[in-house]
């Protein structure tokens, strides 16, 4: 059924041009991929030191368990 | 239904690089270099930018499933042994 095709304004649409760089996409790909990079290894990081910071606590006796 | 509970925490973080971030990165990977393959351009040389993209995102998604996966697996583990310690008439070494 045609609803479910992906339709486009003719008024719009455009042939992509394979001339030059799409430099919107790549640099929203690189803008991306170091965000991405920055909020793991920011989030590793914190981790590791909540983990040790708990270690040096002491273990306390179930908390919630399950 | 939270995904990384905070009593997560308490366990060592896996490494940055694991096998779920490993794995799941090369997947990322291979689909942008699928994608080159389906659209007629040079597999390697073309799109970086979305190797790099799709590399980040399965890196992303693999370390986050390797943390839930080793917080299921130690909840299990302290569950299972909860309850070994709780019945240990159940559990007696053979012969005592």
């Amino acid at each position: 059924p045609p609803l479910l095709a992906f339709t486009r304004s003719a008024f719009v649409a455009r042939k992509p041009n394979y001339a030059q760089p799409n430099w919107l996409g790549v640099g929203l790909a690189f803008g991306t991929s170091a965000a991405l990079w920055a909020l793991l290894i920011k989030n590793h990081n914190e981790d590791v030191m909540e983990y040790e910071r708990r270690q040096k606590e002491g273990h306390r006796k179930c908390t919630g368990c399950s | 239904m939270v995904f990384l509970p905070d009593e997560s925490r308490s366990l060592p973080p896996p490494p940055l690089f694991n096998k779920g971030s490993a794995w799941l990165g090369f997947v990322g990977w291979m689909t942008a270099l699928m994608d080159n393959t389906f659209n007629q351009r040079p597999v390697l040389r073309a799109g970086v930018h979305r190797q790099i993209l799709l590399t980040t995102v399965g890196w992303f998604v693999g370390y986050y499933l390797t943390k839930r996966m080793e917080y299921i697996y130690a909840k299990t583990d302290r569950e299972l042994l909860e309850y070994v310690k709780r019945h240990p008439e159940d559990f007696k070494v053979a012969g005592t």
